[in-house]
């Protein structure tokens, strides 16, 4: 009985001793194994041999046995955390160079005329103006007779136009391609009552010999309100809006006379140059000011083309160049760049 | 247009320099492209003559002169080569000071002793010209001021008149609009001839009575054609005119000056002395002075009793033009209609000063004040007798009196109007105008042919006024929000897909050579939208597919070494449709894109693998999944010849074809010069566009767990897997999905066969499944697979 004891004493000092002192988990794993796995361990034996013992004998040493059972178990739990923690611990100090490049990302984007002219619209979308589309190939009405450029009128001269093979009118004049995007005024015009408000982006073409500021093929946004008491001062309000929208800065727009055959009065607007804050350098030849886009109120003649009276509704146009808008906000100087598509171009936008 | 600001001064006093007078003109709608100094500003520089020239002693390139300036005679040493004796010459004195502040002063130069220097026109900065002495006319006087002779320290302005503004295109059009700034009276040219000798026979006729309202024609009789003077050639050399001879240049002045274009007919070559305004007739045919000989064809011309002698607004004939012999004139000044002008001028590509004028629109009453005008300077230089004159007009314009309410201008202007500010501004430019109670009447000046109505007036108004006034206002758009178009949509989301999926936008002109399109499509073309003047034969066709720029682009994205690329444009493509009535064009929305290279580029922890079929596939699936688009399928049929036969699909919806996906031909890669492994697709958006959306309806989440089963099917290759997923989805139910995991192929199969393993989820919505069941509708599913397609089963391990 007392040898049974000091057996199991011994026994414990010993598995304590080795477990505190294992060297990695594998060497834990197999004292486990030596003193309480469940066929062979030491532990188990001792406690297989009460049954020879007295029920007095087997209740102390059973017990005993629980208790040495106990405290073995939580040494091997502690030392077992013990180990990982100091495994964990090891495999923070392994240095990595994180400088290393990382796994390559695909990710395309949009067209620089593409975003800039969504901006473009969405300024206008923000404001309850509607997008209106139209055919790339029109009608000479469309396109000029119905925008106050009747025949043989010399402000055809700055439309240099490509025309259809092939294809006419109702009229038996030849289809072509549009040369701005305001024939979709016209479309809508026709089949909508006012008020109007429109922005129509697109691509339009003259037929113009290709040099760093002329493409045959450019973009417009080109915008129209018509309602019962718009004034300049709502063209100037919303320009403005533009200005501040696309460039930054504060909004400073400038109008001034000039002349589109369907607006009166026409105008050139500039914006402030916010490159030099309107103080004047190299890009704004020191003026302040970059001419940007053409505007002006609704021509009257216009209004009764397509059905509405003057005399009750009034309204504003715009048409903004997409390209002339790219080329200031970053800074291009070919437009051709913008039609070769080359790779090391569009990913910087 | 060129206008010389000394000139303008003729007409208007003003103190501006070029710069301010340029925003002056800016502002009142004019925009000046280009200022140009002419010469000088320089003092005591004067017109001497050249005595004689002697060989200077010590110098093999000078010259010892004597000149006399009117009251000396002074010794000066020229470098020129050009000096001689009897020229008149600029010489700048001692104590004269040149451009760039330069004063001369007395100089010995190797010996000889210099009193002044004799200038090139260089060193008056007339030109750039530096290789001899300006050489004056031989009749100018000597002693004369240079800098008034020669009008130095002038500048020319490039004024942009735009084309509402015929009026504005002469130096008294612009000195109208300066003069109305500044608010100060305007000056009319001297006009002093007396009435002609005596009333002769008329000798104007106007057949075409609709195209010229008004021909008045002037006769002159022994006139001297010679050099103009000085000043004239001058004025016209600064606004580009070269000058021709005295009568000539008159014409030429005229128009500078006043804006009307006129012409001088030798009256001795003008068979029967006479002028018939008439359309020309079949056959007829005209040599003009610019020395071509042009078919005429529905053309108004000036006549003589024989055959035509001018293209009438738009050039003279060379037979009847003022030659240095010629002794006798016919001026002519006329209105002929702008239409009939353009329509001759463009259909033989000829456009002229003059044609540029008469299209945009000529005055009535300036017809005869710039004949007049002729008139006098004729007289005042070239001499002869005013001999008869005849003035035909078929109809005269009328005032149009507008009404206009001050009301209306500040509601289109948004600025406040007063009613004395829009008479102040309206007569600040020869407006007449009545005030009433609410409304004015204005009557505008006959040369403003274009103020018809009160937008018009606005327009005059606000840029008399300025547009500093006006305060922007910012208001929301009440208009009627509309749904975002379906195409828009489609187009915004397709490429949000595919920029997510490593394509970048590009944008093309959509114009196609002939040769790319055979490239593309081989020997026979579909139909295409051609145009009829085309820039170059690089795009003289409308595009039927965006692929062939895409093509076209990817090989110059190669060539500058890129190597993974995808690119991709969403834009219109043109067809020819056939219709009961005949032909139409057809504009379809569409997109397009093209990949090669690596799917994942080359990383050093990461081998790149090259791009497959299946990534093709996979975007495509992405797409429809982006639009939404449930109902579609893919095929082999009508596959196009760009397309490698066995690795391209046509994609399917709403029954019919909409685009294809596949890798490039083989035969296609060496034409375009790009990589084997490039794939491409192309979906056309209207097809989806047109059909309504299927709405998305929110499915209960499962609440009972999914049994999975692997299987392992022995096949012949020719069976498509496909049909394997849409039997399974057909017979079974419970086949909640169906995901393929190995293709495997080698000796041990029969031959022809290949081992497709796949992994089925079953699940019941109602119930969990037991064991039992499922393994019953597996063994269920087993049977019938091996039934329908002759398979063997190669494993069947239950999970």
């Amino acid at each position: 009985m007392e040898p049974l004891k000091d057996t199991l004493q011994t026994l414990q000092d010993e598995a304590l001793r080795r477990i505190e002192s294992a060297a990695d988990a594998i060497a834990l794993e197999s004292l486990r194994v030596e003193y309480l796995g469940r066929k062979e361990g030491r532990l188990t034996q001792i406690l297989r041999s009460l049954a020879q013992l007295s029920a007095d004998e087997k209740k102390a040493i059973g017990q005993q046995s629980n208790q040495v059972k106990g405290l073995l178990e939580e040494a091997l739990t502690r030392k077992q955390e013990s180990i990982e923690k100091e495994k964990i611990d090891l495999s923070l100090k392994t240095s990595l160079d994180l400088t290393l490049p990382a796994t390559p990302w695909m990710r395309g984007k949009c067209h620089p005329l593409t975003q800039v002219m969504d901006d473009i619209v969405s300024v206008f979308t923000r404001l309850g103006f509607n997008i209106a589309e139209g055919p790339e190939v029109e009608t000479d009405f469309n396109n000029f007779t119905a925008l106050n450029h009747p025949p043989d009128h010399p402000a055809r001269d700055s439309h240099d136009t490509f025309y259809v093979k092939d294809f006419k009118d109702g009229a038996n004049v030849p289809l072509l391609m549009r040369t701005h995007t305001s024939p979709v005024q016209v479309r809508y015009m026709t089949t909508h009552k006012p008020p109007v408000y429109i922005v129509s982006p697109g691509r339009v073409f003259r037929h113009e010999a290709v040099d760093a500021t002329h493409s045959y093929v450019f973009h417009q946004v080109e915008g129209l309100a018509i309602d019962t008491d718009i004034s300049l001062a709502d063209l100037k309000g919303v320009l403005s809006l533009f200005a501040k929208s696309l460039f930054g800065g504060d909004g400073g727009i400038r109008f001034r006379p000039s002349y589109f055959p369907f607006v009166e009065p026409g105008i050139e607007v500039d914006i402030s140059c916010t490159l030099c804050q309107g103080k004047g350098c190299s890009v704004c030849k020191n003026t302040g000011w970059i001419e940007m886009l053409g505007a002006g109120l609704v021509n009257p003649k216009v209004l009764r083309t397509v059905g509405y009276d003057p005399e009750q509704v009034s309204g504003y146009a715009f048409g903004i160049g997409a390209e002339r808008v790219a080329m200031f906000k970053y800074g291009i100087n070919d437009i051709r760049l913008f039609y070769e598509n080359d790779l090391r171009f569009l990913k910087q936008f | 247009m060129k206008v010389s600001v000394h000139w303008l001064k003729e007409f208007v006093p003003f103190d501006l320099s070029p710069e301010e007078l340029s925003v002056l003109l800016r502002n009142r709608g004019f925009d000046v492209a280009s200022i140009t100094p002419c010469g000088g500003p320089v003092q005591k520089v004067v017109t001497a003559r050249v005595e004689t020239v002697s060989k200077h002693p010590n110098a093999d390139k000078l010259s010892v002169c004597s000149v006399f300036d009117g009251h000396d005679t002074l010794q000066i040493v020229c470098g020129a080569p050009n000096v001689a004796a009897g020229q008149i010459v600029p010489l700048a004195k001692i104590g004269a000071t040149l451009p760039g502040g330069l004063v001369i002063e007395k100089a010995t130069l190797r010996g000889e002793e210099s009193s002044g220097m004799l200038c090139s026109r260089r060193e008056l900065r007339m030109a750039e010209d530096h290789s001899g002495i300006l050489v004056l006319p031989a009749d100018t006087a000597v002693g004369q001021d240079v800098q008034t002779l020669l009008m130095l320290g002038d500048s020319v302005l490039d004024v942009e008149v735009t084309p509402n503004r015929p009026d504005v295109l002469s130096h008294w059009g612009v000195a109208r609009e300066i003069a109305a700034a500044l608010k100060k009276p305007l000056q009319w040219p001297e006009i002093k001839i007396s009435k002609p000798g005596r009333a002769g026979p008329s000798f104007i006729r106007i057949d075409a009575e609709d195209l010229c309202s008004r021909y008045t024609g002037r006769l002159v009789q022994n006139v001297t054609v010679q050099e103009s003077p000085l000043w004239m050639q001058l004025r016209l050399l600064r606004c580009g005119f070269r000058p021709i001879n005295n009568i000539v240049d008159i014409t030429n002045y005229i128009l500078l000056e006043l804006g009307h274009p006129l012409h001088a007919f030798d009256l001795d070559v003008l068979a029967g002395s006479r002028i018939v305004v008439r359309l020309s007739r079949d056959g007829e045919t005209i040599a003009c002075l610019d020395g071509a000989t042009r078919p005429l064809k529905d053309a108004l011309v000036i006549a003589d009793a024989e055959s035509p002698v001018a293209l009438a607004g738009i050039m003279g004939g060379e037979k009847t033009s003022v030659q240095s012999g010629t002794k006798n004139l016919l001026v002519e000044s006329a209105q002929f209609q702008p239409a009939t002008v353009r329509r001759t001028s463009r259909r033989l590509g000829l456009s002229t000063e003059s044609s540029y004028r008469f299209e945009r629109g000529t005055s009535f009453e300036m017809a005869d004040i710039a004949s007049r005008r002729a008139l006098h300077l004729i007289l005042k230089t070239a001499g002869g007798v005013f001999a008869g004159e005849q003035d035909v007009s078929t109809r005269k314009p009328k005032t149009r009196p507008l009404h206009v309410a001050v009301k209306r201008l500040q509601e289109l202007l948004g600025v406040p109007v007063s009613s004395a500010d829009v008479r102040t501004a309206l007569k600040s430019m020869d407006f007449q105008v009545k005030a009433t109670a609410t409304t004015l009447t204005v009557i505008p000046p006959m040369h403003r042919q274009d103020i018809q109505e009160t937008a018009d007036v606005a327009e005059e108004i606000i840029r008399t006024l300025g547009y500093d006034r006006l305060q922007g206002r910012l208001r929301g758009a009440p208009g009627r929000a509309e749904p975002v178009d379906r195409r828009r949509q489609l187009m915004r989301t397709g490429r949000q897909f595919l920029m997510g999926a490593g394509f970048w936008e590009t944008r093309h002109a959509g114009l196609l050579s002939r040769d790319s399109a055979h490239k593309f499509y081989g020997e026979t073309l579909p139909p295409f939208v051609e145009l009829e003047n085309p820039i170059s034969t690089s795009g003289e066709l409308l595009g039927t597919t965006l692929l062939i720029n895409l093509l076209l682009t990817m090989n110059r994205n190669l060539r500058q070494g890129q190597k993974d690329v995808r690119l991709f444009e969403t834009a219109t493509v043109f067809h020819r449709e056939k219709e009961s009535t005949g032909e139409r064009i057809a504009e379809n929305l569409s997109l397009a894109w093209i990949a090669t290279g690596n799917y994942q580029a080359d990383h050093w922890k990461f081998r790149a693998r090259p791009l497959e079929f299946w990534d093709a596939k996979s975007w495509l699936n992405g797409l429809m999944a982006e639009w939404k688009v449930t109902d579609w399928t893919l095929d082999s049929a009508d596959l196009p010849a760009c397309l490698h036969p066995q690795e391209a699909l046509r994609i399917v919806a709403a029954g019919r074809g909409i685009g294809f996906i596949g890798r490039i031909h083989p035969h296609q890669t060496a034409r375009w010069e790009i990589s084997p492994d490039t794939y491409l697709c192309e979906i056309d958006l209207n097809v989806l566009a047109d059909r309504p959306s299927s709405p998305v309806r929110y499915q209960e989440l499962p609440k009972h767990p999914a049994v999975i089963r692997d299987v392992s099917l022995v096949l012949p290759e020719t069976t498509p897997w496909a049909d394997i997923v849409s039997f399974l989805k057909k017979r079974f139910d419970l086949i909640e999905q169906t995901e393929l995991f190995d293709v495997f192929k080698d000796a041990s199969l029969p031959e022809k066969h290949r081992s497709l393993s796949f992994r089925l989820t079953l699940r019941h919505a109602d119930k969990t499944l037991s064991d039992r069941e499922s393994s019953d509708i597996f063994q269920s599913i087993l049977d019938e697979l091996q039934r329908e397609f002759q398979g063997q089963l190669r494993t069947a391990a239950p999970k």
